[in-house]
């Protein structure tokens, strides 16, 4: 006999948590940068999501978990543009990645060029997009803006491995994850 | 950190203006920056913010937000100036045009609203507390549930990093040999398990919600309170004017 | 008119592995009358928290799971209701009272539920004021719950389930956590108040007696009406452990039969400091003048929630510096570092201890490090634990039983021969049983057991030394 009503207050709960988990992460190593101030391990917990949730629980927790973070670290100026990139990079990564709950559940592997595809698309979203945003909305010039775009390439794309990585540990860890995938 | 806020306790100017006012303040400040304004303008802009602040959280916040922008605008600073290459000449080497008069405004131009921006921001977090500034939210017409959302995350992340410190802690009592610290290597099982212990609370958190009545479809009422809508309005009218003032006297066009 | 009204329920969580799971209720039956106050006692592995939550209603909403049979609320299925829409009918009050906060301050935690059933604001305030006052919260209004020490958290959590007031409240091991002075009060309240009580608790406590209608026990997932309770449900509990084990043994035996190296730790003039972060106007200190402890020694530190226990061990095992204060192992001066390979810590929630797939791998996780232990030696020695501490090699840590991760936290110290184990709060939310069974195999090897609690009477028989906490001051009592 089991049950499936609307669940508005799982899907809150699972939102708000991993929005918090993505703060955790960015927050939690700090390696300082001449432009964003820090390199961190944002997009790993946004790639975390990515191959485990939904595409929009990706967008939002990315978005939102990243923008909280400055705002709480001190760099609330960041916090829109880094909504949008991050929202967007959990977005897309979610899409390239996608399979059913099922798939996930198994364990079943994602082809290798879909990873690097998701590699592709997340760091030309994330480094594009701070490089971009940064030098017409912070003013910051192109020339100063390029700065970030190293660390940001780095960053990025060691998120996408070490993200799905870090799905498969937690899902073997913790089966009972199954269960929220379909939220 | 076990408490996610920059907020700092204080009892400066800032503190007693509304929420509300503040976060529109902080919207007007944003587009101000970009309008086609005279140099003059952000300069004004920006001795005011660094004033406010002085008078609202003190010398030591003040220069902490400086010391963490500086970087960026001695980059702009160094990079910008050299790519406008026509105007007044001020620096000329061997024969080479270094720098002219527009491109040192330009850049300086960059650097100011970048530090507008950057004090606008950090002075409205630090003299708002995180429930103040989300009735703001919602008084703005943000759904209830969006607030909440935000809300339950600030609930949410002391827990976590707790469960971080302490997951890591127990791996440092786990080593055999006081010599060998890896570090890296025990980052990954860290993750997983501060994952694990993260994604426990997602069922007991939604329990906690239904149980204390979230669902229910009755109108919810306030426990806290912003100002009166009369000080509201009056703060936001005076920010307006303020506003329209700098416009007026630094305007291009 | 029945309050609560089970019949022939049947329960089972959802594997999402390959092994079956067990039913954890088979036929359950249960029938609580309104303005009934029960007491259901059960080891801790037993489906308390299951129990509980399924009659708020609150289980199968969130946790996939096969239910059976009926549960009834003033006559009422359940099913019929949205948990949401049973706040005055039943409230839950979890073992666990982090899993049940919602907001940043102790205030808006009161506030709430009324916020959400539509109280006019005066009224709130008056409810927010009188509950933190009931309850000696007043001081932390603004302050976050998790800066608050479990005892003041649980008081939190108490304070809201008063406040709310449902017919019925369910309390999952509510006395946990609580000083004697609020145990005492709880159980006041629960004599005075005319709502029907149902206790869920591991331990008989004597603030129960003279307290309730009926006290049942649950086993093997049914309801019984066992009136021999007291030989397993209280202290009596540590007579079997007392007859057959090295713990009866005296200090000296203890001593003179160590497995270990004889090593000896000490503390002077130590000072400490804490501040809350959300209010830094409460602070904490804490003295000790002098603390000694040897290798085959059980002690024991008792004061009440919040008196610095856990802050004290937090130092003791390196991984928190003093003030000021001098720590020395065998009369020489120690640091941070090697404290951490001589001092295990068992944590009270062993999740923060636990991080690998399979049992397996946990136990043999420490042991890897360590160099001259071929693979076949680590296995033996991982097998002989998990036999030592009833666990399954291939079981999935953190599916298991709050008792059996506890067992699985004990047994990965167990294989890392500390010298020094502190156990924080081992008796909480643990059978005596399965609390004394951890000491008794943790002691085999002769090392130093230092026992964290708030209960009086926890491990007095076997304990060498105790140190009080009390009014910022540490002292050995005599």
């Amino acid at each position: 006999m089991e049950k499936r009503k609307s669940n508005s207050a799982l899907r809150t709960s699972l939102i708000a948590v991993l929005t918090a988990v993505v703060v955790v992460f960015t927050i939690l190593v700090k390696i300082p940068t001449p432009t964003k101030g820090y390199l961190n391990l944002c997009d790993l917990a946004i790639c975390f999501i990515a191959f485990t949730f939904s595409p929009l629980t990706a967008l939002i927790a990315g978005g939102l978990g990243t923008a909280i973070a400055d705002i709480i670290s001190g760099y609330p100026q960041w916090a829109p543009i880094s909504f949008v990139v991050h929202g967007l990079e959990g977005l897309v990564v979610a899409l390239i990645v996608k399979r059913s709950s099922q798939d996930i559940s198994n364990l079943v592997k994602v082809s290798t060029i879909k990873v690097i595809l998701a590699m592709v698309a997340c760091v030309i979203i994330v480094a594009g997009g701070y490089f971009v945003l940064s030098a017409i909305f912070m003013s910051l010039g192109f020339a100063a803006a390029a700065a970030g775009i190293p660390g940001n390439i780095g960053q990025s794309g060691i998120g996408v491995i070490a993200g799905y990585a870090l799905s498969r540990a937690v899902i073997k860890a913790y089966p009972p994850v199954q269960g929220l995938l379909n939220y | 950190m076990s408490s996610a806020t920059i907020f700092f306790e204080g009892k400066g100017f800032l503190y007693r203006v509304d929420a509300r006012a503040k976060v529109i303040a902080l919207l007007i400040a944003c587009v101000f920056v970009f309008l086609p304004i005279y140099f003059s303008g952000i300069l004004t802009l920006s001795i005011l913010l660094v004033s406010l602040s002085f008078y609202s959280v003190g010398i030591k916040n003040t220069t902490n937000i400086l010391k963490a922008i500086l970087p960026m605008i001695i980059l702009v600073i160094i990079f910008s100036p050299f790519y406008e290459r026509s105007g007044t000449p001020l620096l000329i080497y061997k024969d080479n045009l270094i720098l002219t008069y527009e491109g040192l405004i330009h850049s300086l131009t960059l650097s100011l609203r970048f530090f507008s921006i950057t004090f606008a921001c950090s002075l409205l977090f630090l003299t708002t507390k995180m429930n103040a500034f989300i009735l703001a939210l919602q008084s703005f017409f943000v759904p209830y549930k969006t607030c909440l959302t935000i809300s339950l995350v600030f609930r949410t992340i002391p827990t976590i990093f707790d469960a971080f410190n302490q997951i890591s802690d127990s791996h440092s009592l786990r080593r055999s040999n006081q010599l060998k610290k890896k570090r890296l290597k025990n980052l990954f099982p860290t993750l997983t398990s501060a994952l694990v212990v993260s994604l426990k609370t997602i069922p007991s958190l939604a329990m906690a919600l239904e149980s204390r009545g979230y669902g229910l479809k009755t109108k919810r009422t306030n426990y806290h309170m912003l100002s009166s809508y009369k000080y509201f309005i009056f703060q936001t009218i005076a920010i307006i004017f303020l506003f329209m003032v700098l416009l007026l006297t630094f305007k291009k066009f | 008119m029945l309050a609560l009204d089970i019949n022939s329920l049947r329960f089972k969580y959802k594997s999402w592995t390959e092994k079956k799971t067990d039913n954890t209720f088979d036929n359950l039956d249960l029938q609580v009358k309104e303005a009934e106050k029960v007491l259901i006692l059960a080891n801790s592995d037993e489906g308390k928290t299951t129990l509980s939550r399924l009659v708020s209603n609150l289980l199968t909403k969130f946790i996939p799971s096969e239910i059976e049979g009926s549960i009834k609320l003033f006559n009422q299925d359940i099913n019929s209701y949205e948990p949401y829409q049973l706040i005055d009918k039943i409230c839950y009050v979890s073992q666990n009272p982090m899993e049940m906060f919602i907001t940043t301050t102790v205030e808006d935690e009161v506030a709430f539920p009324f916020e959400t059933i539509g109280i006019e604001r005066n009224k709130i305030i008056e409810i927010v004021n009188s509950a933190l006052i009931d309850w000696g919260l007043e001081k932390y209004r603004e302050v976050s719950p998790s800066e608050l020490s479990g005892g003041e958290r649980k008081r939190l959590l108490l304070a809201i389930s008063f406040a709310i007031n449902s017919k019925i409240i369910v309390f999952d091991e509510a006395f946990d956590d609580l000083d004697k002075e609020y145990r005492d009060l709880l159980a006041k309240k629960i004599k005075e108040k005319n709502n029907t009580f149902i206790v869920l608790s591991a331990r008989y406590l004597n603030q129960f007696n003279n307290v309730f209608n009926r006290i049942l026990t649950l086993e093997n997932g049914q309801i019984h009406n066992n009136q021999d309770f007291k030989t397993q449900f209280t202290h009596q509990a540590i007579h079997h452990y007392l007859n057959n084990s090295r713990l009866l043994k005296s200090k000296d035996f203890r001593e003179d039969n160590l497995l270990i190296k004889k090593e000896k730790l000490e503390i002077s003039s130590l000072e400490i400091e804490r501040v809350r972060e959300s209010n830094k106007s409460i602070k904490f200190n804490l003295h000790c003048d002098n603390f000694i402890v040897r290798t085959g020694e059980i002690i024991r530190l008792v004061g009440k929630n919040g008196s610095g226990k856990s802050t004290m061990s937090r130092i003791l095992c390196g991984l928190d510096k003093p003030l000021t204060g001098k720590l020395t192992l065998n009369d020489e001066q120690i640091n941070k570092d090697l404290l951490q390979t001589k001092v295990a810590y068992l944590f009270q929630n062993p999740d923060l201890q636990i991080f690998l797939p399979t049992v397996y791998e946990e136990l043999a996780y420490g042991l890897e490090n360590i160099e001259g232990l071929s693979s076949k030696q680590i296995k033996e020695k991982v097998q002989s634990c998990a036999k030592l501490f009833n666990l399954e090699l291939d079981e999935t840590p953190s599916t298991m039983s709050f008792a059996l991760r506890k067992f699985l936290q004990a047994g990965v110290y167990y294989l890392l021969d500390r010298p020094f184990i502190i156990l924080d709060e081992i008796d909480g939310a643990m059978s005596y049983e399965d609390s004394y069974y951890i000491i008794d195999k943790l002691s085999e090897k002769g090392s130093a057991l230092i026992i964290i609690t708030h209960d009086d009477n926890f491990a007095k028989e076997i304990s060498d030394r105790t140190y009080l906490f009390e009014d910022g001051i540490v002292e050995e009592i005599l």
